[in-house]
């Protein structure tokens, strides 16, 4: 069985230092009770605390009873510190602590949940205001009185957080986690441009400055005992333990230090003018979406859910919050242009929209015959042959260089089995429509074109009806593509479509943002519901002007092997045009009789503030990334654009403004203080009080000069040194009677004669004058 | 090597760098009054603190103070160790004494750090209660005060001179007293006629009165008729006296017994009312060092001057030799010595 023994100091144990001198250190005084420091540390926790708290509540300009969470935080903070009185308590204390927090947790639930919400919704009301944006999160407050809700919340929160901020504080002093911890929940606030009040900015910036200093001077662990000092035996220190009268003063001096620093900044550079002059920097206005999305969705509003970011998604919807190009190759195409209009390669039609799946269905295999249907091509086709006007023939070699397997279907071709693997070259065959020629196709059954689902009618129709959109299908796609254009802007980054909600109610109602899937899906269900047979496609689409930029054209092949038949270009070269994710886009099929399926484009285009390398997370993969092309635009880029535009310079001017300002007001009140401290000193001083005061001020200022003087100890060498340089004129007499008056002023209790005092002043005023001189 | 007066610390230095450039960072993105602000404070802040201390460093002043100056071997006491400062609007956390405690006698020295704080405009005492364990004269000294900024950023230092002795002592041991006082007894016939209150030491001449003499070596009836105060000029210490030798052996624990039998000794003789000198070697001086015991005071002050010297001078094997030729009139001494981890106590004949 083992027995546990009390350990006895043993004699070898003992502080004995080589020199034979033995430290009682149990002997210490008990300077100063414990409890002081504790104390202390309480208050230095409720400072952290509040300052946090309060900087939040004011920057959100929150009502609540502040004087009933200031008492209910202070006490917290002094009763959380105090747990480390001893062993007990701690103990005993935190269970006492948990038990409390509990039962006031269970009790106070409505009123903590509700006080919590009224916050979160004034912030959010802030951020909408913010964000300019129409959707807002807002929470259900269950107790009418939101004060009263307020002031129980955020007193319970802040006990919460002082227990937190006690152990972090109280034992180890860890500034380093207590300020993340305490700022953190500001950094929102400050993104939405709401400022905290002054006080409770310098109640935490005392906190923040008293644990780093304390943290700094490295006495901030606690003992049981009341002992002033303790011996470190392997490090031969003897440290203070407890320094709580002085703690306690400097805590105070940096607080009315911090507050009138910035009280004096706030006079000479107000918040008002501060705002006035205010610019939004680069990075947060490219953080603003990314930011935005994290409000309104949360930490999954950061992220996306499928990896294809480009446009292609096979019909999934919403899972993106922001598309990131990567501008890599997908596809190379070798073909011979033949007009002006977007080349289109379609790979996923889309006939039903599922609601709150958030995607489109292709077909089923039994209705797929429908969809295969070619009959335009097989007419253009049949044109071309009979060698009509404006017919033509074409042939498209496609090579999947890093996109996924499918389908890379030119208008008008009849390959629909030719699937592209990766690396591999496909060639379709395809016949251009060029003609306003229309012809008598076989008539198909379109009502499953139509269909629009019940979840989204409600929504398509009060759209349809704001949008105003009216006439036949031409121009309800010209309509509707002004609409979008005027009304909704595109963009890269509209955030993710939020959990339970639809993609389309959710783009149309309340987002009124999107990139060209948003457009398409949208628009496939508004063409459907004024009758307009339509569906929604996904694939590549090359702008003309992109071919006559990139293209590359093919000296080696013959236009005669790629191309036959009318152009309206002309016989041009062929073309090996890259295709990249950039080229990637949704768009929209409807049917117009005796044409078939036609693409039309109602997605407007992108602002020229648009551009996906820009956001954080582009910003965060370059700092990365080795120099390539584009770290090069961007540097040049970034050339063009000054570093500090005119706001920083003016904050930095008045920075500087401040701080000398600060500065020089604290050496001249120093030097007010000394100097009329210095003249209140001699007042009350007796004679020979006052001939020393002027002697030791006098000697300062020869010490200054003279270095030799420092070494001499008494009066009469002094005086002789003086003598003997020319400072003091003074007969031997005289020399004699200003030590003997010197000495007796110095060292005696009997005080000097006024006329023996003025003697004396005179001839220290007389050197004084010869220093000058 | 040349130790700097301003030692920066790096990682505190870094730490603070690192807050002000996270603050100065999100002000950049932010754009925040508040960050502003805060960016104004911590711009300041360092500043602040380094005037401070460097302003602190040139007017404070530290001194030290024992209570007892003599302490008996396993008593305490306190030393006083005060640091004062006369500005009000300066203070720091930490205020680190250096000092350097050496043992003059056995020639061994220690370290030790005092950190103390130090408020605006006043003083701080640490009393340390301390304990003698070895014999011999402790110096306590200090060179210099290391400041260190509210911050922690700079650590300035700052040469001082403070200096405080300590004299050891040997411990009363009242039995060994009895038993050491027996040698005493009817050692020589100087005692006898001291019991008679006679004195049979030689006179080797006659002169003026020098302060420090013994009263009883004053001529009287001389000085009657001269008016001016005569004293009797002894020869040597011929008899006239008892004298101890004490030799003093190299090892730290045989010395210190040595010294332990001599104080109780001298102790037991000035008990019985025995006057004596006591002689110990110095090798420096390459002769004897002599003390005459009169009174408890006297026997002290012999031994801190023992004490002022390392015990590695107070050794010499041709001690009984040197006396001889030294002192040809003293028939007989009392030694005290230490043979094979004893302490021996003997008379010995000076012939």
């Amino acid at each position: 069985m083992i027995k546990f023994k009390k350990k006895v100091k043993q004699k070898g144990e003992e502080n004995i230092l080589p020199s034979g001198i033995v430290l009682e250190t149990e002997k210490f005084t008990m300077q100063e009770p414990r409890w002081m420091t504790l104390l202390l540390k309480g208050v230095l926790v409720y400072l952290i605390v509040m300052g946090a708290m309060g900087c939040l509540l004011s920057a959100v300009n929150v009502r609540y009873h502040s004087l009933v969470v200031h008492l209910v935080l202070l006490l917290a903070g002094i009763f959380c510190a105090f747990l480390y009185y001893n062993k007990i308590w701690e103990n005993v204390g935190y269970l006492f602590l948990l038990g409390v927090m509990f039962w006031a947790g269970i009790g106070l639930r409505k009123y903590i949940n509700s006080g919590f919400y009224a916050v979160a919704n004034d912030l959010a009301e802030e951020a909408s205001g913010f964000f300019d944006s129409n959707a807002m999160r807002s929470f259900g407050e269950q107790i009418g009185n939101r004060e009263l809700a307020i002031t129980i919340s955020m007193c319970y929160i802040g006990c919460v957080c002082c227990i937190v901020m006690n152990v972090l504080i109280s034992r180890r002093m860890q500034y380093i986690l207590a300020v993340p911890l305490s700022i953190g929940s500001l950094l929102f606030p400050l993104y939405l441009e709401l400022e905290p009040s002054i006080g409770y900015a310098a109640m935490l910036l005392t906190g923040i400055l008293m644990a780093y200093m304390i943290r700094g001077n490295g006495h901030y662990q606690l003992t049981n005992t009341n002992i002033a000092y303790a011996f470190n035996k392997k490090k031969k220190q003897i440290r203070y333990i407890y320094a709580g009268k002085l703690l306690g003063g400097i805590m105070l001096a940096v607080f009315v230090l911090c507050f009138l620093l910035l009280q004096l900044a706030s006079v000479i550079y107000s918040k008002e003018s501060f705002q006035e002059n205010r610019s939004t920097s680069k990075i947060k206005e490219q953080s603003m979406d990314t930011v935005e999305n994290f409000y309104m969705l949360g930490v999954m509003g950061l992220f996306n859910f499928y990896p294809n970011t480009g446009g292609l998604t096979n019909g999934t919807l919403g899972g993106v919050s922001a598309i990131r190009l990567d501008y890599n190759t997908d596809l190379t195409v070798e073909f011979t242009p033949y007009s002006y209009d977007r080349v289109y390669l379609k790979t996923f039609t889309g006939a039903y929209y599922l609601p709150y799946s958030n995607r489109w269905k292709r077909l089923e295999e039994e209705e797929q015959a429908v969809e295969k249907s070619i009959d335009t091509a097989k007419e253009l086709k049949k044109a071309y042959k009979n060698q009509q006007q404006k017919s033509a023939k074409g042939k498209m070699k496609i090579t999947n260089v890093a996109a996924a397997t499918g389908v890379y279907l030119p208008y008008y071709s009849m390959n629909e089995e030719k699937t592209v693997y990766p690396n591999q070259t496909q060639e379709y065959t395809y016949y251009p429509y060029l003609t306003d020629q229309t012809f008598s196709l076989e008539e198909e059954n379109l009502d499953m074109w139509l269909e629009i689902p019940q979840e989204n009618y409600e929504a398509i129709q009060k759209f349809s009806e704001e949008a105003g959109l009216s006439g036949d299908a031409d121009v309800i796609v010209r309509q509707l593509a002004q609409y979008y254009q005027e009304e909704i802007p595109y963009t890269y980054r509209p955030g993710a479509t939020p959990w339970r909600q639809d993609f389309v109610n959710y783009f149309l109602e309340k987002n009124r943002k999107g990139y060209c899937a948003h457009f398409a899906s949208a628009a496939t269900l508004i063409f459907r519901y004024y009758g307009i047979p339509a569906r929604y496609v996904e694939g590549y689409a090359i702008d003309a002007d992109e071919i006559s930029e990139d293209g590359k054209a093919l000296r080696d092949k013959r236009y005669e092997d790629y191309y036959d038949g009318y152009s309206e270009l002309g016989k041009i070269s062929v073309i090996a045009q890259d295709v990249t994710d950039a080229d990637a886009h949704a768009w929209v099929e409807i049917y117009v009789a005796g044409r078939g399926w036609t693409p039309v484009e109602v997605t407007p285009p992108s602002g020229e503030e648009e551009n996906t390398e820009n956001d954080l997370w582009s910003m965060f993969r370059r700092l990365f990334s080795g120099s390539g092309d584009k770290a090069d635009i961007d540097s040049e880029a970034q050339e063009e654009t000054p570093v500090f535009d005119e706001g920083t310079r003016e904050v930095s001017r008045n920075t500087a403004l401040i701080v000398s300002a600060a500065i020089l007001i604290l050496i001249a009140g120093q030097w007010v203080i000394k100097s009329s401290y210095s003249r209140w000193k001699y007042q009350k001083a007796d004679r020979n009080e006052k001939l020393m005061l002027q002697y030791q001020k006098y000697l300062h200022k020869m010490d200054v000069r003279y270095k030799p003087i420092e070494s001499l100890v008494n009066y009469r060498q002094q005086i002789e040194w003086l003598c003997e340089n020319d400072f003091l004129k003074l007969g031997e007499e005289e020399k004699e009677r200003c030590i003997q008056i010197l000495e007796q002023a110095g060292f005696s209790n009997q005080e000097i004669r006024e006329e023996e005092l003025l003697q004396v002043l005179g001839w220290i005023r007389r050197g004084k004058y010869s220093l000058k001189s | 090597m040349k130790q700097k007066k301003i030692k920066l610390r790096p990682f505190r230095i870094i730490g603070y760098v690192i807050l002000y450039g996270i603050n100065l960072g999100l002000s950049f993105i932010l754009r925040s009054y508040f960050l502003w602000l805060t960016a104004i404070i911590l711009t300041i802040a360092p500043v602040l603190s380094i005037t401070m201390v460097s302003m602190l460093s040139k007017s404070i002043r530290l001194s030290s103070m024992c209570e007892d100056e003599k302490i008996a071997q396993g008593d305490n006491c306190f030393l006083d160790i005060i640091l004062e400062n006369p500005l009000w609007y300066c203070a720091a956390l930490e205020c680190v004494t250096n000092w350097k405690i050496t043992n003059g006698f056995f020639e061994t020295s220690s370290e030790i750090s005092l950190s103390m704080a130090i408020g605006g405009k006043g003083k701080n005492a640490l009393r340390l209660p301390v304990r003698g364990e070895k014999l011999g004269q402790i110096c306590f000294c200090c060179n210099e005060i290391l400041l260190q900024d509210l911050l922690g950023l700079v650590q300035i230092r700052k040469k001082v001179e403070v200096m405080q002795h300590l004299f050891v002592l040997p411990k009363e041991d009242k039995q060994n007293i009895e038993e050491v006082t027996e040698y005493g007894a009817g050692m020589t016939e100087v005692e006898e006629s001291k019991e008679k209150g006679s004195d049979f030491a030689e006179v080797s001449e006659i002169r003026e009165y020098i302060p420090g003499d013994r009263i009883r070596d004053i001529h009287w009836k001389l000085s009657a008729k001269q008016e001016t105060l005569m004293v009797k000029e002894r020869i040597a210490m011929a008899g006239s006296e008892m004298v101890v030798l004490v030799k003093l052996p190299m090892e730290e624990k045989e010395t210190e017994a040595v010294l332990k039998k001599a104080y109780d000794l001298s102790r037991g003789f000035l008990g019985e009312k025995i006057p004596f000198r006591l002689l110990c070697w110095n090798q420096t001086l390459y002769s004897f060092e002599e003390y005459s015991c009169n009174k408890m005071q006297e026997v002290v002050n012999a031994f801190c001057e023992i004490f002022r010297q390392p015990v590695s001078c107070r050794k010499s094997e041709n001690q009984e030799a040197y006396m001889k030729n030294c002192y040809p009139y003293l028939s007989r001494y009392l030694a005290v010595w230490s043979q094979n981890g004893s302490v021996q106590l003997e008379i010995q004949e000076n012939d």
